[in-house]
């Protein structure tokens, strides 16, 4: 849909709103996904969707009304049964001329086309993995997608975006590997490299079973499989929640909490990155410095809100780790034995005060003994602390790997070295 | 809409396809949060759409709209039908469906207090009076309640002669209440920590008493202020309530799911140890340990899984999944009971919603009672512990290796109970801790735990799940890290 049609939509609603104090977010999501395995495609979907929400502060707190239904009844029904709480905003008269950062996310491509696409993707991958005597599932998925947020007072911002992913678990022998790819530009998408690269990981992990007794072990991590370490900390980020005592952070501002190694900031325009330039509130995402060389330097407030999108209200949606200096084939040349974490599994936070996490290492995790694979390493559950594991960063390599992170935003982290992970 | 319909009823029929299908579906959702006896939020979720399935040359195609207008209904038609013609190019083998007579009925869920028709004030009233009544407690630091509502109206019609009618509800809730201890926070909910979910109206929320509830996690968060952790060894446990329909859920929920033995959720969900060579005959849990999926409404009141068809138009029904601890039955799909050489689906085909394709889940997966009683087993158990609600869990990909972690727990010695420990956590092997299970309470024990947010597919989707259970005892169970 076009900027114009959503813009129309916004205005009906502004319109029926009236000077009531009201914001409006406006979603669109037009694409597929589709999933595979070996003999063909199975679950797949194209999805057509657009709704609104309407938030409305009161005295006792935001409601939230969220809708697909644009027609004038609807629209008039839901802005009235808002209306009916007393509101606690003033509409301002005026508003001052924020800066939204800038970046270009949307490189459009005939949606339409998108099962062609897909079927052409997956049957080049279901080619590549069966002459290698493999097996795979997989998905594939492209999207455009439209945000547009607008209020009462007359701000409205619309921001177009694009994204084509692809994703694949093989399986030779006893191994597996997986590999997954993110471009928000589909004419980027390469599918042979993630296959080769899977295929890779497969044939290493299926050299060897190895059991490796329970200790503590040097790991390279895939800058996936790190973010999904780190998720649960997530949230602790929030300021608001640091100011009542509640966050891991609370009163560690300004202080060295992790490793030198580690530069952590929420900066959408990186080179490389992609996101909505502005929040759920309609604010602009600055850039913040959450970490500086291991010391703790700020946390997420104004421009960062997730308010009525996500479960928690400010969570990081630009996550950008500093690179280091080193390959990953270098990092990895030098690891005497320790552990490549390639994909991460059921993930779960044991005790939330030490950021205690358990979970297993899989699909192309494997056992690195004198810069070489070794093969898979059987069970690999680890048990240890996000923050401790923090501090223990001794490298970061110069490689980056763009990630989608959420609907509105993306990651970007290198490969991660630690001194040390506890497998149980 | 409903000229549409039929309209649409003559276009799937006239399809040059072996089968397609339509839902229709209108969702309401309401969800309230309340905090230190005050509101804090309300989100109210209102979606429709239509989503179309096609199999043409053995493949599916699905497409979904929330545009109702004709051209756009006509066009996603088309579009699931081009998915499905594309796909079939790039498969190796065929999809192909048992049979299911077509059926036409109109069914609503009964509920004794629709929750629509209830103010806000009604709503929360007993929420914030539980709240209130633990913040007066000067050691709790705050109190914390949930409620969520659903309503589901889905119109399914199929080019084999289908059209059926449902309307089902979901209501579920929760409070808790947090006390810290240093840096440490302790918290105690009720009926779990994502709630409890039920196939009811707000009598749900009635049923779970949280006013008289409120006293007792009062009580015990300031006795878990000075109560140790959990010691590491191998003890007794006994199961009750959110986590025990947590460990089925994890367990044998998701491994008789058919769809991972064929590698479908390799990817995100994972596959399963339950291979097609042991049905029948392979004891996979003790012989006190028998396992249903009952989708039927009539089952159990409040069953959070129930309907009376799947999103396949399967009528709902029972599957005995263990029989006295023997493997005996999946999780099936019209194409994966094919692919099984039986005779029909056993109805697990669920989607979240209009937007979503169905995929199989579980609909009310219970452990059936046995002869015994939770005071019982206690008074039975020399050294272990009783858990009720789940703090973590993780599970490997084939469903075999866990470890789960809990809110409390109820240390018992010489079969008393003695006080509270915090920060349990259990670990095991899936066939060796079922296989461990010598006690299963009686059906006067026996209750109804929905979760609302098991989640599986890509694009994410989540289901309600129903866990009907009495608790249950199992031996020799490692605590502690593993």
């Amino acid at each position: 849909m076009m900027k114009k049609e959503i813009q129309k939509l916004g205005h009906k609603i502004l319109h029926a709103a009236g000077s009531l104090p009201l914001q409006i977010f406006i979603r669109q999501k037009r694409g597929a996904l589709v999933r595979f395995t070996n003999n063909g495609v199975h679950q797949n979907g194209f999805q057509d969707l657009l709704s609104y929400t309407l938030r409305w502060m009161t005295e006792n707190g935001p409601i939230y009304l969220e809708s697909n239904d644009f027609s004038e009844t609807a629209i008039r029904r839901a802005v009235q049964s808002l209306s009916k709480e007393k509101s606690k905003n003033k509409l301002s008269s005026s508003f001052s001329k924020k800066k939204y950062p800038a970046v270009r996310e949307a490189f459009p491509f005939n949606v339409r086309r998108v099962p062609e696409m897909a079927a052409q993707a997956i049957g080049e991958a279901v080619s590549l993995i069966r002459r290698r005597q493999a097996s795979a599932n997989g998905y594939y998925s492209a999207y455009e997608r439209s945000f547009y947020w607008a209020d009462t007072s007359g701000r409205e911002l619309f921001h177009p975006a694009t994204a084509v992913r692809f994703g694949l678990t093989a399986i030779k022998g006893s191994g597996k590997g997986y590999q997954s790819v993110y471009q928000a530009n589909p004419k980027k998408l390469k599918i042979r490299p993630v296959v080769e690269e899977a295929l890779q990981l497969a044939e290493g992990a299926a050299q060897n079973e190895i059991q490796l007794p329970a200790g503590e072990y040097p790991c390279i991590f895939h800058p996936r499989a790190f973010l999904e370490f780190i998720e649960p900390l997530r949230r602790h980020f929030d300021a608001r929640f640091a100011s009542e005592g509640k966050s891991v952070f609370s009163g560690q501002l300004g202080k060295k909490l992790f490793s030198p190694h580690l530069t952590l900031k929420e900066d959408l325009e990186h080179p490389g990155q992609f996101g909505v330039p502005f929040d759920a509130e309609g604010d602009p995402k600055p850039k913040v410095i959450l970490a500086e060389r291991g010391v703790l330097k700020d946390l997420l407030g104004e421009g960062h809100s997730t308010r009525g999108i996500c479960e928690h209200p400010f969570d990081p949606q630009n996550l950008v780790v500093e690179r280091g200096k080193k390959s990953l084939r270098e990092m990895m040349g030098e690891t005497r034995r320790g552990i490549f974490i390639n994909k991460i599994w059921y993930h779960a936070l044991v005790r939330e005060e030490s950021m205690e996490v358990t979970g297993l290492a899989t699909a192309g995790s494997v056992l690195i003994e004198n810069g070489r694979c070794r093969g898979r390493v059987v069970h690999l559950r680890y048990h240890d602390s996000i923050l401790s594991l923090l501090d223990r960063i001794v490298g970061a390599s110069r490689e980056q790997i763009l990630l989608k992170d959420g609907e509105m935003g993306a990651a970007l982290f290198p490969y991660l070295q630690v001194s040390r992970l506890r497998i149980v | 809409m409903q000229k549409n319909l039929l309209r649409l009823q003559n276009e799937l029929r006239t399809l040059s396809a072996e089968y397609a299908d339509l839902r229709f579906v209108e969702v309401e959702r309401a969800r309230i949060r309340t905090k230190k006896g005050a509101l804090e939020e309300q989100k109210e979720t209102f979606s429709r759409g239509v989503g179309f399935r096609v199999l043409k040359h053995g493949a599916f195609g699905f497409s979904a709209t929330g545009d109702l207008s004709e051209n756009s209904l006509t066009s996603h038609l088309r579009q699931a039908e081009k998915m499905a013609r594309e796909f079939s190019k790039i498969r190796h083998s065929e999809i192909k469906l048992t049979p299911r007579k077509p059926v036409q009925e109109r069914w609503k869920m009964p509920v004794g207090k629709e929750p629509w028709g209830l103010s806000l004030k009604e709503k929360i009233g007993p929420l914030l009076e539980a709240e209130k009544k633990m913040l007066r407690e000067p050691h709790i630091d705050s109190a914390s309640s949930f409620l969520d509502f659903t309503r589901k109206r889905i119109v399914f019609i199929s080019s084999e002669g289908s059209w059926i009618e449902q309307t089902l509800y979901r209501t579920g809730g929760w409070i808790y209440g947090e006390t810290w201890r240093g840096r440490e926070k302790i918290r105690r909910s009720w009926p779990g920590p994502s709630g409890c979910y039920r196939a009811q109206g707000y009598e749900a929320i009635e049923g779970f008493n949280f006013i008289s509830e409120a006293d007792r996690l009062a009580e015990e968060l300031k006795e878990l202020r000075q109560s140790p952790e959990a010691p590491a060894g191998e003890y007794t446990l006994i199961l009750k309530g959110s986590v025990l329909a947590l460990q089925l859920h994890e367990t044998f929920g998701h491994a008789s799911e058919s769809d991972r033995v064929y590698g479908y959720e390799d990817n995100f969900g994972g596959r399963t140890f339950l291979n097609p060579g042991l049905l029948g005959g392979f004891p996979v849990a003790s012989s006190a340990v028998n396992l249903v999926s009952d989708s039927r409404f009539e089952s159990g009141l409040g069953g959070t899984g129930s309907f009376q068809y799947d999103d396949e138009g399967m009528p709902a029904q029972k599957t005995e999944i263990l029989k006295r601890g023997i493997f005996s039955a999946y999780q099936t799909s019209r194409e994966t009971s094919f692919f099984l050489n039986q005779p029909a689906s056993n109805a697990h085909m669920v989607a979240e919603d209009w937007s979503h394709y169905p995929l199989i889940r579980m609909t009310n997966f219970s452990l059936l009672p046995g002869k015994s009683s939770l005071e019982e087993m206690i008074a039975e158990t020399e050294e272990g512990y009783l858990l009720d609600n789940e703090l973590s869990w993780s599970i490997d990909e084939m469903r075999l290796d866990f470890q789960i972690g809990a809110e409390a727990g109820y240390r018992i010695r010489d079969g008393k109970i003695e006080g509270l420990v915090r920060f349990p956590v259990y670990h095991g092997n899936t066939l060796d801790f079922w296989k461990s299970c010598d006690r299963v309470g009686s059906g006067e024990e026996w209750q109804f735990w929905g979760f609302p947010d098991c989640g599986k597919g890509g694009p994410y989707q989540e289901a309600f799940t129903g866990h009907g259970l009495s608790p249950a005892r199992f031996q020799k169970v490692r605590f502690g890290r593993e």
